[in-house]
């Protein structure tokens, strides 16, 4: 394989592996606060990109767009929280986790009826080579999406190891009773940590969506597996762990695609590495 | 009295003669496959509002009875029983892809009731099944047309990229078989499966075996991301897709990484048949978007159905599948057929449509009997 190749499945792999960085970050968040695999977060960022394309079409500005899908997945997710998960809190885990499915099922229903079948378009970015590197063309959505994770990620990590926020998240994650005794209200925080992530979700919807100018309503079929395999690799909870898993899990599905063809399905490469990595680290690439 | 009882007698005969023809449908109308369903539907139900608005079939009003199949074989199975023991329908019109089809064909065959796939292309569908006819291309023979384009663009490199499934095997047999005949070079072939939304990794690695045309099957989500991926990485490689690409969705996803891409298809929106203008009309003013291959399949084979059933003047099984297989010289929206085979598929003109400013139009018409054969 030639350089040119490899540069373009590296940049490829780059913008995909940081969007799924993106999506699964939020799930890294809710459990490190909830303990629940928060399944309906693919349906949350399917909302997100809902969100977005509507103002797309109203504004055809791309920062409303973002802004729309952040707001409408922080909605949605604090709807969530409050309706479904709080009531459920406390319940043995599997409780949550299975009513989080059926709900994930039903937010891309409830889009399909909402919106219709049709995939919607959001042509944000037009997909040319805006920038090279030596030969290799980068478009304007992968710059977006990679310069997006970046700052988002950069976000998370200043919100989480630097404010006292941060500070209490951890302290929550880390024994609930203590923490509660020391005086952090546990709800509030709760839903505090849901609303950042179902933000991050909506706006790697919105990301996606205009990467691959497509919103439909089963978008999130495929990240609702992605993202929990991307977080149990990384090591359930952890912040860097996530990100690096994302990110490597996008590299590592480019090249496979292009050395091993389509001899298995990219989506098993997920899978596949996560059975490697949990034979050999249980606790996840990251996890302690 | 005796008015009365003439009266009654009236009443009663057009209480009879008004007695809904029922019409069962199966359609993918949620799942990965709900855009193709709710387009087919459409096709279907402006079909039969003309059809209703000009007295009926055979002085009655036609109803339809639709299932979801959400493209799933399980469930079309389920609702083909349900059509052909609980709802009694006159026929069906399978407006779903050929994994449901395959699986209700043969319920609704061994109930003596003709079936018709409005779009499903695999060649089992009505094999050995005597009730079972097609309104569509089959995958074999639309990849040949696609064979004899890349040949016509005086390609000689060629390019294959096939979705797994029934339609891309198809299309990639039809396609091998007719380049060979020509004596086209296929210089690289890879495959993806279905939902596919990364084509880089591949294009990446096709790119560098330099062909001339790429021949990818794929349907239109799918397609969109293939071109403007291609685009991106700043290949000049010609695209030839096929009815998959149909829609007009296509070209809203794709955007200008559409223009150029050729199709094979059988919807011609240059047709000058009136009826093809009048339902491209029609159906822009109901869907609220223009028409695709996948409704104007749906609306023609409703049309077929009912013009089998003028024919054999009732709606007894029998007579109607032998009104079926006797149609010859029929012009559609989706094309003209010469007749249909023993198997009961369609032997008909393709089109190739090109994207020319957002738009699809005519680019070739075909009508070579002996490559449209299956």
């Amino acid at each position: 394989m030639d350089w040119v190749t490899f540069g373009y499945l590296a940049v490829d792999g780059l913008a995909v592996g940081s969007v799924y960085a993106l999506t699964a970050l939020g799930l890294t968040l809710v459990y490190g606060l909830l303990r629940v695999l928060h399944v309906a977060h693919a349906g949350v960022y399917a909302v997100g990109a809902y969100g977005g394309w509507l103002a797309y079409s109203a504004t055809e500005h791309l920062g409303f767009a973002l802004a729309a899908g952040a707001l409408a997945a922080t909605l949605f997710g604090l709807f969530l929280e409050w309706w479904f998960y709080r009531p459920l809190a406390g319940k043995p885990p599997l409780i949550p986790l299975i009513g989080s499915i059926g709900l994930f099922l039903a937010t891309g229903d409830l889009l399909r009826i909402l919106f219709g079948p049709y995939q919607q378009s959001l042509p944000a970015l037009e997909p040319r080579p805006v920038l090279f590197l030596g030969a290799v063309g980068v478009t304007a959505p992968q710059v977006a999406v990679l310069l997006g994770t970046a700052l988002l990620l950069l976000g998370v990590y200043g919100v989480t190891a630097r404010t006292r926020l941060g500070l209490a998240w951890r302290a929550l994650a880390q024994d609930l009773e203590v923490a509660s005794a020391l005086g952090i209200h546990p709800p509030r925080h709760t839903a505090l940590a849901f609303a950042l992530a179902s933000a991050l979700a909506g706006v790697a919807g919105v990301l996606i969506g205009v990467y691959y100018n497509q919103v439909y309503p089963t978008m999130g079929d495929v990240p609702a597996y992605k993202a929990l395999a991307v977080v149990v690799l990384g090591g359930l909870g952890s912040v860097w762990g996530t990100v690096a898993a994302g990110v490597l899990l996008g590299l590592v599905e480019s090249l496979a695609l292009a050395f091993l063809g389509n001899a298995f399905p990219p989506e098993g490469v997920a899978f596949l590495a996560l059975i490697v990595v949990l034979l050999v680290r249980p606790q996840g690439l990251f996890g302690r | 009295m005796r008015q009365v009882f003439m009266a009654l007698a009236v009443l009663l005969g057009v209480a009879l003669a008004q007695a809904p023809v029922k019409v069962g449908v199966l359609a993918p109308l949620s799942g990965f496959a709900a855009a193709d369903g709710r387009s087919a539907l459409t096709g279907i139900e402006l079909a039969v509002e003309e059809i209703n608005a000009q007295g009926g079939l055979l002085g009655r009003p036609v109803e339809l009875v639709v299932y979801d199949d959400q493209a799933d074989p399980k469930q079309a199975v389920n609702f083909a029983r349900r059509l052909v023991e609980l709802d009694k329908v006159a026929f069906v019109i399978g407006a779903s892809y050929s994994g449901a089809s395959l699986a209700a064909a043969p319920v609704v065959n061994e109930a003596g009731i003709p079936f018709i796939a409005a779009y499903a292309v695999a060649p089992d569908i009505t094999r050995d099944k005597p009730y079972v006819f097609r309104m569509g291309l089959l995958g074999t023979v639309q990849g040949r047309v696609g064979a004899e384009l890349a040949h016509e663009l005086g390609a000689k490199r060629v390019a294959i990229l096939t979705i797994q499934n029934d339609f891309g095997r198809a299309l990639e047999a039809g396609f091998r078989e007719r380049a060979q005949v020509l004596g086209l070079e296929i210089v690289y072939r890879d495959t993806y499966p279905l939902g596919n939304k990364n084509f880089t990794p591949i294009l990446a690695r096709l790119r560098a075996a330099r062909p001339e045309v790429l021949y990818a099957s794929a349907y239109f989500s799918e397609a969109a991301n293939l071109v403007r991926q291609v685009r991106s990485l700043g290949m000049e490689v010609r695209v030839i897709g096929q009815e998959g690409y149909d829609s007009p969705k296509f070209i809203e996803l794709a955007g200008d990484a559409a223009e150029g891409v050729l199709i094979t298809t059988t919807l011609d929106r240059d047709s000058t048949d009136p009826a093809v203008q009048r339902f491209l009309e029609a159906y822009r003013e109901r869907a609220g978007i223009p028409a695709d291959m996948v409704g104007a399949s749906g609306y023609a084979a409703m049309q077929v159905m009912a013009l089998a059933a003028q024919r054999a003047g009732g709606l007894d099984g029998e007579a109607l599948r032998e009104a079926l297989a006797q149609l010859e010289e029929v012009e559609t929206v989706v094309g003209h057929v010469f007749y249909w085979t023993e198997d009961g598929d369609p032997v008909k003109t393709a089109t190739v449509q090109e994207v020319r400013e957002g738009r699809f139009r005519r680019f070739m018409k075909f009508d070579r009997i002996e490559v449209l054969k299956p």
